[in-house]
């Protein structure tokens, strides 16, 4: 018995990576129908995007790079799918990373070949800033003296269709940011009590308990926890695609992640009740 | 009153060789200052810095605190922000080559010393420059996208991946319930990762989802109760002061009253 519970409490590092990674595997393999139930924040952000104005353009900013793109490439992708369902314009905005405004946009991209949607005159990319506050200030008084010119096509805003009648955040008919960043800070302090436009929020599941207390204000409009937040909203979009698929491996990590942290307790506690030490 | 337009019409943009002329012109100007800010004795400096820091900060501390004309929610600074924000970026765009050039120094004075670990400093140098001379001179070309998608992105995800296998073994080493405060943290952690994942709502999927009062006992009801009256009280309270920190640390900055500065050092050297 004393044995079995050292034991327990000191398996092998590579014991726990491989089963890991088989469990990650076998989950992507292997479909496993479960439910999932869509929660009230993923719900807000949908009917944030379907109460949207139409005369208005939407702004996705992204702030996420490759390393996050399991969570925020399924997180964008079902905006930008719902914003096309619903004809709606949209600007694509990067902040942080450099990265962002192109894995952004391969998903614009992607999706308005589908959708029918034009560069220039549905939607447009307005590139990668490096700072935040100077460009959220710029933005709320005069967009396009901020922003300037697109990044594809590296013209001036005005002579874009999908910018006219777009001067400031008046203009702006909802703010969604997929994010990897705290960068909710800015727009929540800098933006959102200068407009109406509703703002939602996409962040990594590590980032998202954070944000529950400006949906609970209200600030929020809506929230995507993470890969599962993408998945509700596929659910809601009618939508059973890889990200419905990919939540199965995240649940099956996260139960051996609860069954090795219970063995490791109970290995404690049986060595305690022999005297032995934890 | 727009400052940009004022300034384009003061300096309109210059076109072909012009334009060449004047980016060695402004570049040149800029070596000049760098030099000349190089020769300044250290406390002149320091007190160059904190002047420049000083106004920065008051423009969007006085453009925010103003009160508005009547009938607009503008005051006299307001035209200025766009201009003051484009300004900011090009100056943070300043910081991420600065970041390169420190780089590239470092890096190259390994291999050259040839220190222990140069031959990752030369792949280091390598990747910089064909990611540079890819993306500014291929960008629309399969070279660029191939470098980008399948060498850049495959490998700063799989290095985030390795993330979740020491996650897994860190919390199985870690986690240990030895006191009521760990064992009330672990039940709270178990109920909301349970409520979030597929698995765990399906232990409760048989209750209601809402309109009953058993409804309440569905995990990711429960999980949810939790994250919204429990944890964002907790993250607000901690917000709280994490904001008051963070305006007296502003303040400290703005007026250079941080000590231990790199300039502070310097100065203290003449």
């Amino acid at each position: 018995m004393s044995a079995l519970s050292e034991t327990l409490q000191t398996i092998d590092r590579r014991y726990l990576y491989a089963t890991l990674l088989i469990i990650v595997i076998v989950g992507l393999l292997v479909e496993i129908p479960l439910p999932l139930a869509v929660g009230p924040q993923a719900r807000g952000f949908y009917d944030a995007v379907e109460q949207a104005d139409p005369n208005k353009i939407a702004i996705v900013s992204t702030l996420w790079s490759a390393s996050t793109q399991g969570e925020n490439r399924p997180q964008t992708r079902v905006i930008l799918e719902h914003l096309m369902r619903r004809k709606l314009r949209f600007a694509l905005i990067a902040f942080g990373d450099p990265q962002s405004t192109i894995l952004a946009q391969e998903i614009a991209e992607d999706l308005a070949r589908a959708h029918g949607y034009e560069y220039g005159k549905q939607w447009i990319n307005l590139g990668y800033r490096a700072d935040i506050a100077g460009t959220l200030k710029g933005i709320v008084r005069d967009l396009n003296e901020t922003l300037k010119q697109d990044s594809i096509r590296n013209r001036p805003l005005a002579q874009f269709e999908v910018m006219r009648g777009v001067h400031n955040i008046r203009d702006v008919g909802l703010i969604a940011e997929v994010s990897a960043s705290g960068n909710y800070v800015s727009w929540l302090g800098l933006v959102v009590g200068s407009t109406d436009a509703p703002f939602c929020y996409a962040p990594t599941s590590v980032m998202a308990p954070e944000l529950y207390t400006y949906i609970d204000s209200g600030q929020m409009k809506g929230m995507l926890f993470g890969i599962k937040g993408a998945a509700e909203y596929e659910r809601l979009l009618g939508i059973r695609g890889f990200t419905s698929r990919a939540i199965t491996p995240v649940s099956l990590a996260l139960v051996l992640l609860f069954v090795l942290i219970g063995l490791g307790n109970y290995g404690m506690y049986a060595s305690r009740k022999k005297g032995g030490t934890a | 009153m727009n400052l940009q337009r004022f300034l384009a019409s003061a300096f309109p943009a210059a076109h072909g060789h012009w334009r060449w002329l004047a980016i060695v012109l402004a570049a040149a100007g800029c070596g000049i200052m760098f030099f000349v800010l190089q020769a300044l004795p250290g406390r002149a400096r320091k007190a160059l810095i904190a002047a420049v820091t000083f106004l920065a900060g008051l423009f969007y501390a006085l453009e925010f605190f103003w009160p508005v004309r009547r009938g607009t929610d503008e005051n006299f600074l307001t035209f200025a922000v766009p201009t003051v924000g484009n300004v900011i970026n090009v100056l943070a765009a300043f910081t991420l080559g600065l970041g390169v050039f420190s780089l590239v120094r470092i890096h190259s004075s390994k291999i050259v010393k040839l220190r222990e670990g140069w031959p990752n400093s030369v792949v280091l140098l390598v990747s910089i420059v064909v990611m540079a001379v890819a993306g500014l001179r291929f960008e629309e070309t399969r070279f660029f996208r191939s470098l980008f998608r399948d060498v850049l992105n495959s490998f700063d995800a799989a290095m985030f991946a390795t993330l979740a296998f020491f996650i897994i073994s860190a919390a199985y080493r870690a986690f240990r319930v030895k006191s009521a405060e760990a064992t009330l943290l672990m039940g709270a952690a178990l109920v909301v990762m349970l409520g979030q994942i597929p698995i765990g709502q399906y232990l409760t999927h048989w209750i209601p989802e809402k309109g009953s009062f058993a409804s309440l006992l569905r995990l990711d009801n429960i999980s949810n109760w939790l994250l919204l009256t429990v944890n964002a009280p907790a993250t607000r309270a901690i917000g709280f002061g994490l904001g008051i920190g963070g305006l007296a640390i502003a303040l400290r900055l703005w007026l250079s009253l941080e000590r231990g500065a790199f300039f502070e050092a310097k100065a203290d050297e003449s």
